[in-house]
């Protein structure tokens, strides 16, 4: 057996016990400590990703994957590499956070770099046991991630929810899954695929059983509606960094995760199934998830509805792959959506970060007239708004242009769909403009005794999302070339 | 002492299992399918009773009753090895460590659940409910598929551990950083601070 497939993941989970390893030493003082993890985590992150490209470079390609449990292809290059990106952003934009709010920094780091191992574990798995494997490594870290500011009550009713709500859609994929194994005696996906495509019963309970149990489950993990309850309350509570690396990581793994196991089961018995609960689902969680985002006065609530609404675009894009001559155009849209969607809203948290620290609170009104304190931080935050809106020059503009279109070049009984979310990017634009409005154009008050300047990790960070998401929209054909490779995803 | 309605559950299940298991000495022949309709009944029972019975303590335990008809079930279905882990991991040690959890961290009044007919406990048991219905639809909808390979093993624990290091490597190794990740994410968030000034 080779294990060279999953060198960075190896590197990962290494990077955690070298941080816990590190927690253990004596330090001149504390912040000292804090700053020597950040950056070993920090630092794996890097390394690991760093192998990844040196790899696409030298013949990624002659990998052999371990059994079907670990599959590197293209796709799941292409995610490592976005989930490795969200994590060191994730590292980037704690270390302030972590110095000030959190005790247990060397666990922080060390359940974020695990969380990610799970996640990329959960996006090149194609047999279930891995995925549900991976898919708990990254939720339960993420429960103790919220749980972990103990001296606040609402991360630990945070936390709750979350643990509960998770259990339950843990149960009722599992469900799903034990219906798809006990039909066709195989854990491996490309041997469910070859099972299905043969299947010669009419439609019946049974497999309608097995697949809305299984969308019901990573309906959860990606927080469609109506499977979305837990998301309000749980950004809300946890601590900020948590909440842009739930907002980033978990669901780009998740929707990977989703793309493979959709990939299974396009067939001809079960894709109108499968399409047709896509379609509801997208449609319900961009209305409600926009609407509802529009009244909500607290900025972490309003980017929990914001991600639902997200997720419906995403997922109506995913209804698209069950037709076969808009197949390749939706997967190429969905996998470049996603890229976007990390660049845009870890940026868009990094700005937050800074602007919650200076008006000492995450209520919107409290964000007021802070564009002549923190002008880099309102300017990206803006950016990022503009791009999640789905306007140019930014990539989120692209992004949403070729879903629609791939969605669009499915057929016109999707038009619909498409109506809908053009109308809510619409919606989008009232509440994120709103939010830009009440930045620049408010009074501007006053605040004594706060540091102003943005610590250089924001800068950071906040500098490579404005890059990314206008270096997407300017040159986005490298990208789309490469997930336009993508196939056999099984 | 006068009887909880617990305690009339546990001897109520108690007695069906002794009249069920006379019957299957007296039908030897049918042993394992009496066996079967045996444990499921107990199983299901003590189910139920964990969610009906006010008494977390009891409800723990009649918890571990169930956990063990799971595992007889798996003996019946010749996975020894998991009827044993089934046996020591969840009867041994879920079960004992909600009493535990129960008796440690007990206050002034014994922890009762509170039972209240409001609409949403209607709610959810119609819903409970309307889903088993469609679940047993569901399964009896069709006849399963037999599948060859699924044959019994002579040694499972042999057959077991050549497939962790074989086939099922990667997921041996994922399960074990779960554990890890569990222990400490359980440490850190358990442990009692000492709040600094």
């Amino acid at each position: 057996m080779n294990l060279t497939a999953i060198l960075p993941e190896i590197l990962v989970c290494l990077t955690a016990l070298a941080v816990i390893g590190a927690d253990l030493g004596t330090y001149r003082n504390d912040s000292r400590r804090r700053g020597l993890m950040a950056w070993i985590a920090g630092t794996g992150l890097t390394v690991a990703l760093a192998v990844l490209f040196g790899w696409q470079l030298g013949g990624y390609q002659a990998f052999v994957g371990i059994y079907s449990s670990f599959r590197p292809d293209a796709m799941s290059w292409f995610f490592r590499c976005t989930l490795l990106v969200s994590g060191i952003f994730t590292v980037l934009l704690s270390v302030d956070y972590v110095k000030d709010r959190i005790r247990h920094a060397g666990e922080f780091y060390a359940l974020l770099c695990l969380a990610t191992l799970g996640a990329m574990f959960m996006v090149a798995a194609t047999d279930m046991v891995t995925f549900y494997l991976a898919l708990e490594l990254l939720s339960i870290s993420s429960f103790v991630l919220v749980a972990l500011r103990k001296d606040s009550p609402k991360a630990s009713e945070a936390a709750l929810k979350y643990l509960v709500f998770g259990a339950l859609s843990s149960g009722l994929m599992l469900y799903g899954l034990s219906f798809l194994f006990g039909m066709s005696g195989s854990l491996e996906y490309a041997q469910i695929f070859t099972y299905f495509r043969q299947y010669q019963e009419p439609f019946n309970l049974q497999l309608l059983v097995a697949v809305l149990m299984t969308l019901a489950g990573l309906g959860y993990k990606v927080s469609a509606v109506p499977f979305h309850m837990w998301t309000p309350d749980v950004y809300q509570g946890a601590p900020m960094p948590v909440t842009a690396f739930l907002s980033a990581t978990s669901k780009v793994a998740a929707f990977a995760a989703l793309l493979r196991i959709l990939e299974t089961l396009n067939v001809a018995s079960l894709t109108p199934l499968w399409a047709l609960v896509l379609m509801i689902m997208a449609a319900l969680s961009m209305t409600l998830g926009n609407l509802v985002a529009a009244v909500q006065q607290d900025v972490k609530r309003m980017f929990a509805y914001s991600s639902i609404a997200h997720a419906g675009y995403i997922l109506a894009g995913m209804v698209a792959l069950g037709d076969s001559a808009a197949h390749d155009t939706a997967l190429t849209a969905i996998c470049y959506y996603l890229l976007v969607y990390v660049f845009m809203n870890l940026g868009a948290f990094a700005a937050l970060m800074h602007l919650t620290r200076l008006a000492g609170s995450s209520r919107i009104p409290d964000l007021a007239g802070l564009a002549t304190k923190a002008p880099w931080a309102a300017f990206i935050l803006s950016c990022c708004l503009l791009s999640l809106t789905g306007l140019p020059p930014f990539a989120g503009f692209t992004g949403k242009f070729y879903l629609f279109g791939a969605l669009l070049s499915a057929g016109s009984e999707y038009v619909w769909l498409v109506g809908v979310g053009v109308l809510n990017s619409v919606v989008s634009l009232y509440y994120y403009s709103r939010l830009m409005r009440l930045m620049y154009f408010a009074p501007t008050p006053e605040l004594e005794g706060k540091d102003l300047t943005l610590s250089p990790a924001l800068k950071l960070v906040s500098g490579f999302c404005l890059a990314g998401i206008v270096g997407l929209f300017l040159f986005p054909t490298p990208v789309l070339t490469f997930v336009s490779a993508l196939s056999a995803l099984l | 002492m006068t009887l909880r309605f617990a305690d009339k559950l546990i001897f109520g299940l108690l007695g069906v299992a002794a009249v069920l298991l006379g019957l299957s000495v007296l039908f030897f022949a049918q042993g394992k399918v009496i066996a079967f309709y045996l444990l499921g009944a107990v199983m299901l029972t003590s189910a139920v009773g964990v969610v009906v019975v006010k008494d977390l303590i009891r409800s723990a335990f009649l918890l571990a009753l169930s956990f063990l008809c799971v595992g007889g079930l798996y003996v019946l279905l010749q996975a020894d090895f998991l009827a044993a882990a089934q046996i020591l991991i969840y009867a041994g040690a879920v079960a004992i460590l909600f009493v535990f959890g129960v008796m440690l961290t007990r206050r002034e009044q014994d922890p009762q659940m509170v039972h209240s007919f409001e609409f949403r406990v209607t709610a959810a048991v119609f819903i409970g409910f309307g889903l088993l219905v469609l679940l047993v639809r569901a399964i009896f909808a069709l006849p399963w598929p037999s599948h060859p390979s699924s044959g019994a093993v002579a040694n499972t624990v042999v057959s077991i551990g050549e497939h962790f290091f074989g086939r099922y490597i990667l997921p041996f190794e994922i399960a074990s950083v779960v554990l890890l990740m569990a222990l400490i994410g359980a440490i850190v968030i358990a442990r009692k601070e000492n709040h600094r000034a």
